[in-house]
């Protein structure tokens, strides 16, 4: 950022917090994030209702930043109604939808301490008697998330669908993998599996869409942020309940089901206890199955953004290898499941 | 055309180069960069060593549930073959043809076939059942 940008933002930010004057630290980018940027900035705020010293991060989107995720000011919308619902997210702060201060739309919002390092969270041993409580809090979070429900006037830019959700997410399966120039027979079969399987939908909720071990903030038992909220959307409560509890996302710890951070019984009292009734835990296998064919279709994406030449990198050319070790978990895990139901029946 | 050392000889020169001498000095994203480069010179070797074998085990069990005239008379080279047998399947699968038993002969040509990618991206995932960490950020 010049430092001509960093007047026009502090200026900005001072008329927007209602405060007298506003004195900005350099900002510094912060790492990862290939679609978004997120810059790092501390703010001495004089007078106003925010009179202070702030820490604080800065969200827009990166240069090449085309992609299928919220724009920013959905991200600021979405993150204002987890706010008011008392989900612990970064609170926003102010958004520029327009870009007249940095010439492309940013917001800004609270930073939040702690590590949402996957390795740090799942390996830690000192983090290992905070982990029932950690986990509970990260059921409670995702309770707090799910107390959104349609409709939503200020988040009318979801899409609203009238298939069930499961319904939808394979109808979106297919046409992702039909995008593909090669063809995956057992993805094919696992959707066809979960088509066939496909539990009857609950009430639908926000989902907040990638809530996993990386997207998670925490500082020993509490968690101290809840992160990336672009994949945001209305859908059935388990999703994301699935998509913590794959076994592709555990890191490497697969006894600790919820995310390699800590177990379901405790993740589970933490959810029922904020939300007041509980899910259909039974089936957390069929949204497993779900989430990792999910990622599955994503590795090979990525991995087909590589090929395609449209961003040469030897991570998204590995991520497109790596779906092969999804699929293979895909086969196992249904295998198991069918073969669980068949002894019950004997 | 092929000299000695070949081009397996020299990726496998390549990986224990890496891995021995430049990993250790490393440290930090140009380490990640590093064990990532490894991976993938690994994956390009074993490809050159034993993706021949693996696409005839593939090519064998589609034989298996497909007859063994429809797979290995068709033409072209093994990765089309198995190529064109994947989107077949594709289809079936999709179009309900196994149904009734989705835990049947069919399975056998969906393991066998990620089984032998597996193989050669990653066959510590067959033992262990380890992910990879690339893309697990």
């Amino acid at each position: 950022m010049t430092p001509e940008q960093i007047d026009a933002l502090a200026v900005w930010t001072a008329d927007r917090l209602g405060a007298g004057t506003v004195t900005l630290s350099p900002p510094s980018k912060m790492s990862g994030g290939a679609i978004q940027e997120n810059w790092k900035l501390d703010a001495e705020v004089v007078d106003g209702p925010h009179a202070g010293s702030h820490a604080l991060v800065l969200r827009t989107d990166a240069p090449s930043g085309v992609s299928v995720s919220h724009p920013r000011a959905h991200e600021f919308a979405l993150l204002r109604a987890a706010f008011a619902a008392g989900a612990t997210v970064p609170e926003p702060l102010a958004l520029d939808e327009g870009g007249a201060v940095l010439g492309k739309p940013f917001y800004l919002m609270r930073r939040a301490t702690g590590t949402a390092n996957p390795r740090a969270l799942s390996r830690d041993t000192g983090l290992d008697p905070h982990r029932p409580a950690l986990t509970a809090a990260i059921g409670r979070e995702l309770a707090r998330i799910h107390s959104i429900t349609p409709p939503r006037a200020e988040l009318a830019f979801l899409p609203q669908d009238p298939r069930p959700p499961v319904e939808r997410r394979l109808d979106e399966f297919r046409a992702q993998l039909d995008a593909l120039p090669r063809a995956y027979p057992a993805l094919e079969w696992a959707i066809r599996w979960l088509e066939m399987n496909a539990p009857a939908s609950a009430a639908t909720v926000l989902g907040h869409g990638d809530f996993r071990c990386g997207n998670i903030m925490a500082d020993g038992a509490e968690v101290t942020a809840v992160l990336d909220w672009e994949f945001a959307g209305w859908s059935d409560p388990m999703e994301d309940v699935g998509w913590i509890c794959a076994r592709c996302w555990r890191f490497g710890v697969d006894d600790r089901v919820v995310g390699g951070i800590g177990d379901l019984s405790d993740f589970r009292l933490g959810y029922e206890a904020e939300a007041g009734h509980g899910l259909d835990w039974g089936r957390v296998g069929f949204w497993e199955v779900l989430a990792t064919v999910r990622w599955a279709i994503i590795a090979l994406h990525q991995g087909e953004r590589h090929l395609s030449g449209e961003e040469m990198s030897m991570e998204l050319a590995l991520t497109g290898r790596k779906a092969a070790e999804m699929e293979f978990d895909v086969l196992t895990q249904i295998r198991a499941i069918e073969t669980g139901k068949m002894e019950r029946m004997s | 055309m092929s000299d000695r050392p070949n081009k397996g000889e020299l990726l496998a020169a390549a990986e224990e180069t890496l891995r021995d001498e430049v990993l250790p000095a490393l440290e930090g994203s140009a380490k990640y960069a590093a064990l990532m480069v490894a991976a993938a010179i690994a994956t390009a070797r074993r490809e050159i060593e034993t993706g021949h074998d693996a696409a005839r085990r593939t090519l064998d069990a589609y034989a298996e549930l497909y007859g063994h005239d429809n797979v290995h008379r068709s033409g072209g080279t093994a990765d089309e073959r198995i190529n064109a047998l994947s989107r077949d399947l594709a289809h079936e699968i999709r179009a309900g043809t196994y149904d009734a038993d989705l835990l049947g002969p069919v399975f056998g040509v969906l393991e066998t076939q990620v089984v032998e990618r597996l193989g050669l991206s990653n066959p510590r995932f067959l033992t262990s059942s380890g992910y990879s960490q690339p893309g697990a950020e």
